[in-house]
């Protein structure tokens, strides 16, 4: 498995800590956490990170916001985004794919799924 | 009174009269609706409250599994990387041992088999981000109503605005039409040849 940085972004603490252990289990032990995407786009200003997984329905700045905010800032832009949502509406996920992420996952997602797709996007880029 | 009908005068005052009986009546039943419109508008806060106190116990009792989860994670892979090191101990001394070699297998593989099972349940335990995203979707609805209720009471003027207590609203972020499908595999197929036709079309 490659050694990749990834930021799980999600407000509920349930679902950070899955999306965390199903990462480690799948061989992805460096991940680091926040609450939502204004809190994600502080740490991203701090730190640096090669993917990013991020939750939709968020407090304070939600996910496709997030995304939007990431894709028009120069130095972010590049970084690959995988959302994991509940949102399974075909106007939504096309949304979302126009806002520029890379791959979607609808919750509950088994941990195969979450590690295809990472492996997925990573392929492709 | 120059001009003065007496049948008109006498018509427009048994009008009149039947105006004030008419509003009479009608503020009785504004009288009559006002206490139970109050009380169901009071009574939101304590059910949202109550709906909120859900969505905090099954939090906490999704962490107390996942805890016991990652106690069970590291204990089988514990026990994985020690029969790895029993399997070179042994054969760096005293070579290979076949039905050793077996009984270790055997046991790696029900410790890859916890950790599997493992990862059920931690799939499963996602239902409790949906649940809440449902329970939050319920509160913001009562709220709705709530608000609904306490616009009613001043607009018709059954209550004043001072008398009305104001709730804060929390910042509630949920998707309204979000599901726990416990066969989720087919959903995740959708939405995979949707994206496939998506990026082909471009």
């Amino acid at each position: 498995m490659p050694n990749l940085k990834i930021l799980a972004v999600d407000d509920s603490p349930t679902m950070r800590r899955i999306i965390v252990n199903t990462l480690k289990r799948a061989g992805f032990e460096d991940v680091s956490e926040a609450s939502d995407g204004k809190d994600a786009l502080a740490k991203l200003k701090t730190d640096k990170f090669d993917f990013i997984i991020t939750d939709w329905n968020m407090p304070e700045m939600d996910g496709l916001t997030f995304v939007n905010s990431v894709r028009s800032d120069p130095e972010l832009q590049s970084l690959p985004i995988l959302m994991v949502t509940t949102r399974s509406v075909k106007e939504d996920i096309m949304q979302a794919i126009k806002a520029g992420v890379n791959n979607y996952i609808v919750k509950p997602f088994t941990p195969e799924t979450i590690a295809e797709k990472i492996n997925q996007v990573l392929a492709s880029a | 009174m120059p001009g003065k009908n007496p049948e008109m005068v006498d018509k427009i005052r048994r009008e009149l009269n039947e105006l004030t009986s008419s509003i009479g009546k009608m503020m009785e039943l504004f009288r009559q609706i006002k206490q139970p419109i109050q009380e169901s508008s009071e009574k939101v806060p304590s059910t949202t409250m109550q709906l909120e106190k859900v969505t905090q116990q099954t939090e906490k009792a999704t962490h107390k599994v996942l805890d016991i989860v990652e106690l069970l994670t590291n204990r089988n892979s514990e026990i994985i990387e020690i029969c790895q090191k029993i399997e070179s101990t042994i054969e760096s001394g005293l070579g290979k041992n076949a039905e050793i070699g077996k009984l270790l297998d055997q046991i790696k593989n029900n410790a890859n088999a916890n950790l599997g099972d493992t990862m059920v349940i931690m799939e499963a335990l996602q239902f409790q981000d949906i649940t809440s995203q449902q329970i939050d979707h319920a509160v913001s609805q009562l709220e709705d109503v709530e608000g609904k209720l306490k616009t009613l009471l001043v607009s018709t003027g059954m209550a004043k605005e001072t008398e009305i207590v104001q709730n804060g609203r929390k910042n509630r972020a949920f998707d309204p039409n979000a599901k726990y499908d416990a066969v989720h595999q087919n959903q995740q197929r959708e939405v995979d040849d949707l994206i496939s036709s998506i990026v082909k079309t471009d």
